[in-house]
């Protein structure tokens, strides 16, 4: 029996309600009455234990993995403040779940955990990690390595950093029944099928190289030793205070920077959450000292385009094989890049596609992908302001 | 001396070679200095143009993020206008003004690019404070809300649309703003109608980015005005439905008084005429007696009676007429008021049904020397009436005409032919009716208070008569009149 995939949507003020209406909805798509697997991605705005209730309540005894987020996307497009869920019954697909709380803690361990407990059910042909960490910590990076020391460093891991409508206050991370925070979650596929993933953000490189003089972890404290603030000072005429006080984020956020990793082209972009008094940059993920970074700069028409490319590039990932369901974890930068255009990144995702599957996916704040996705081999990093496009795909019999 | 020779030329050479070697060292370290020296203006050259580059990319960078900004700004703008559109759609196609709220959800707010918000309502007066549309205020701040605009005077320290944000200037009122409503920056834009101040728009955002602007302040003044516009037109037609309602309450109620007193009226009527059925009927039968007894006494059948009891007799005989007369006419009102009679309708020539009555009225004009003449064309169609009331009608007319018609005066009778039915005229030249008796004529019992009158007894049921008779044949009649010229009587009766 092929696998059978529906999505479902609700914008309902109740929780309950709107989790059993899109539940419903993804089976009747489906033509299902009951799946084993629901994906949820949802406004962090409802009561989520209440959201996860109602899905229950359409198929009682389901695994649910999931987040909240900043902006549900699904083939019709994206919402605010609602309910997206993928629903998945196959014989040909195989899955185990993980959970990893304490990320402020220990991320690495949390990952570790994470993965391990994933890893303890005996998946055959193990495919793909899917990973759902909190979006406000700080060690990003940490989980994925937690992670990578399990599964090995050249798995793929996939994944997006639970968000929160930009609110930045608290992000929920779903499994099972039980709705966590500072938690990582994770899902492991395998079976007989096929994973395609495609990753770009389109950004360009613009300026000198700099190199980073002093750094630990994810805090950048000097930049050609000054500063880290000082590149943004000097690029933007504007003193530091005033940055930071008026319009950081969106500074940030449209100009982030792009790090050079050994034996990769691509640059990895790094996005300062945070700008600190005493002129250091936070990062979502690390910046090793050493490493070069440069001011990032986009336009519309080069987000659109990485949008393309990562379609096509986890289109090439599964061959001739019929994709079954589309994943899609996207950066909130870039839908403030692209404003009212950015219900075209849906359409030249689905144009590319050139097929009707299923598609679920959320704006996050942050992202995780292997950085060269040819064969989807590669290690995985964490990123930023990038798309990660998903592709599961079975092989006709 | 060869060997000596050879021996002191050695040196000679050594030096030669050292000389000719230190020439071609100091030549060639010439060289590379200038080549090093190329090199090093080449790479200073280069830098130079890395750090112009890097100018340039500072000037794209800024450049970019005022067209970042302006994109915003616009696609802020363009959402905000559409939303706005389908607002001012929606206020023009309501006079409620719940539904003009209602169309203000929380995802309105969040279309125009707002978190939180409120709207504040004060009246006319500042009488009523209300909060018709709140978004993401839970309702123990709202209560809080409510309690600081109740203490301290927030509205009408705004007169004009306000941005309040903490990087701008932050004076007491914007920090009570901000503070009061829980927001990092927001607008603030007075709901103003030609009158007076009907309230206040507060939306703003959480997030220290998400500031607003001036595009987001003229936008609310726009929303405000249409606001405006809205409750004032939801506050006309209140005012015009109200006075719509009051309208027809006071006008059931007073149809309602009207029917009381109608019943009551018709109750009343009819307690009069069976009263006076009623009596007439007792009166009629000992009428009937002492008529009988005095005709009786008057023939003598009783013996011989002088005459000066035959002379009393007589009065009493001719009384008992009149009063019988009385009763007859009494009794014939009553029963043609309530239907008892129903009118024998038959095809009859009007000119012979007058000319029988001016036969008999004619010896009483001439002991007036009245001149009476009758008008009507020779040929005429049949009408269709009661011959005996009919004939009622002419007597009882021509009989207060010559009535009233002092001596030599004229008597007129005039029929003229309508489309379907006869306009009828009995016109003289008596002493006429002054004009605020005019209206009661037609009425029971009534006399006009005139030397006549007081000569000449009547019942004053005459012309009451004539008006119900006149009815019955689903006729009109009315009357003319001017003191000392005469009266008109007119009336109509259907054509066969």
């Amino acid at each position: 029996m092929p696998t059978s995939v529906g999505v479902g949507t609700s914008e309902s003020s109740d929780a309950f309600q709107a989790g059993k209406e899109a539940a419903k909805i993804a089976c009747n798509r489906a033509k299902e009455d009951f799946l084993d697997l629901f994906i949820v991605f949802a406004s962090g705005k409802f009561e989520q234990p209440k959201l996860l209730q109602g899905i229950k309540s359409v198929c009682s005894g389901a695994t649910i993995v999931g987040c909240s987020s900043a902006g549900e996307i699904t083939g019709e497009g994206s919402a605010k403040n609602s309910v997206a869920v993928m629903g998945l019954k196959s014989e040909r697909l195989r899955f185990a779940t993980g959970l990893g709380c304490g990320l402020s803690q220990d991320a690495r361990s949390a990952g570790q955990r994470c993965a391990k407990q994933a890893l303890a059910e005996k998946i055959n042909n193990r495919q793909v990690f899917i990973m759902l960490p909190d979006g406000l910590t700080e060690h990003g990076s940490d989980v994925i390595r937690g992670i990578q020391e399990v599964l090995g460093t050249s798995f793929p891991i996939v994944g997006g950093s639970a968000g929160d409508d930009y609110l930045f206050k608290k992000t929920y991370q779903y499994y099972h029944d039980s709705v966590f925070s500072d938690s990582v979650v994770g899902i492991l596929l395998g079976g007989d099928i096929s994973v395609g993933i495609g990753i770009r953000h389109g950004w360009h490189a613009i300026g000198k190289a700099h190199e980073v003089t002093q750094a630990s972890g994810n805090t950048l404290n000097k930049v050609d030793g000054k500063e880290a603030i000082k590149i943004y000072e000097d690029y933007f005429a504007e003193e530091a205070e005033d940055l930071r006080k008026s319009q950081w984020a969106k500074v940030s956020t449209i100009y982030p920077l792009g790090m050079s990793i050994p034996d990769e082209e691509e640059l990895l972009i790094r996005y300062a959450s945070k700008a600190t008094a005493d002129g250091s940059l936070v990062c979502a993920a690390d910046v090793p000292q050493g490493s070069q970074v440069r001011l990032m700069i986009a336009d519309k028409e080069g987000v659109l385009n990485a949008a393309k490319e990562a379609t096509l590039k986890a289109k090439e990932g599964i061959k001739d094989a019929e994709i079954k369901a589309v994943i899609v974890f996207d950066s909130i930068a870039r839908k403030r890049v692209l404003g009212r255009d950015s219900v075209k990144e849906i359409e030249v995702i689905k144009k590319t596609l050139a097929m009707g599957a299923p598609i679920i996916g959320f704006y996050s704040y942050g992202e995780q992908a292997p950085l060269r996705a040819e064969r989807y081999i590669g290690k995985s990093y964490f990123h930023n302001e990038t798309i990660v496009v998903m592709c599961i795909a079975e092989h006709k019999k | 001396m060869v060997n000596l020779n050879s021996i002191s030329i050695i040196p000679i050479i050594i030096s030669g070679v050292i000389f000719f070697s230190f020439v071609y060292l100091v030549i060639i370290t010439e060289r590379q200095s200038k080549a090093r020296e190329k090199l090093q203006r080449s790479l200073e050259k280069l830098k130079k143009a890395y750090d112009d580059l890097d100018e340039q990319a500072k000037i794209i960078v800024k450049k970019d993020l005022e067209l970042n900004k302006t994109q915003e700004d616009l696609d802020k703008k363009l959402n905000s206008l559409y939303t706005l559109h389908k607002l001012s759609k929606a206020i023009s196609t309501t006079f409620d003004t719940e539904k003009l709220f209602a169309q203000i959800d929380k995802s309105f707010i969040s279309e125009l690019g707002f978190d939180k918000g409120l709207f504040i309502l004060t009246g006319a007066q500042g009488q009523k404070l209300s909060l018709p549309v709140t978004v993401g205020y839970s309702q123990e701040t709202l209560e809080k809300i409510k309690e600081v605009l109740k203490k301290k005077d927030v509205l009408s320290r705004i007169h004009q649309p306000l941005l309040v944000d903490k990087s701008l200037s932050y004076d007491s009122l914007n920090k009570e703003l901000l503070e009061t409503f829980a927001l990092a920056s927001l607008c603030a834009v007075p709901i103003i109608s030609q009158e007076a101040a009907l309230g206040l728009i507060i939306l703003g955002n959480d997030l220290p980015y998400a500031q607003v602007t001036e595009g987001d302040l003229e936008i609310l003044s726009i929303l405000a005005g249409q606001i405006a516009s809205g409750l004032e037109n939801a506050r006309l037609y209140e005012e015009l439905w109200n006075s719509h309602q009051d309208l027809e309450k006071r006008v059931m109620q007073r149809t309602r008084e009207l029917e009381l007193a109608n019943e009551k009226l018709t109750k009343l009527d009819k307690i009069k005429s069976d009263f006076v059925s009623a009596v007439s009927h007792e009166l009629r039968t000992p009428l009937t007696s002492i008529k009988g007894y005095a005709s009786i006494l008057m023939a003598g059948k009783l013996g011989e009676i002088p005459e000066s009891v035959k002379e009393r007799l007589e009065k009493v005989n001719k009384h008992s007429d009149s009063l019988v007369k009385l009763v007859n006419d009494l009794l014939d009102i009553s029963r043609i008021e309530r239907g008892k009679i129903g009118m024998k309708l038959e095809e009859l020539g009007l000119k012979e049904i007058i000319d029988e009555v001016v036969d008999i009225i004619t010896p009483q004009a001439k002991e007036k020397k009245i001149q009476l003449s009758v008008d009507a064309p020779k040929e005429i169609p049949l009408c269709l009436a009661d011959r005996v009331q009919l004939g009622r009608v002419f007597t009882n007319l021509l009989g207060n005409a010559i009535k009233f018609t002092p001596e030599k005066g004229k008597i007129a009778i005039s029929v003229k032919e309508n489309e379907d039915h006869f306009n009828i005229e009995v016109r003289d030249s008596g002493i006429g009716i002054a004009e605020e008796n005019l209206a009661n004529i037609f009425e029971e019992f009534y006399r006009v208070d005139n030397a006549v009158n007081q000569k000449v007894k009547g019942t004053g049921l005459g012309l009451s008569l004539v008006k119900r008779i006149v009815e019955a044949h689903k006729g009109r009649i009315w009357v003319e009149s001017k003191l000392g010229e005469g009266t008109k009587f007119s009336f109509t009766i259907p054509k066969a």
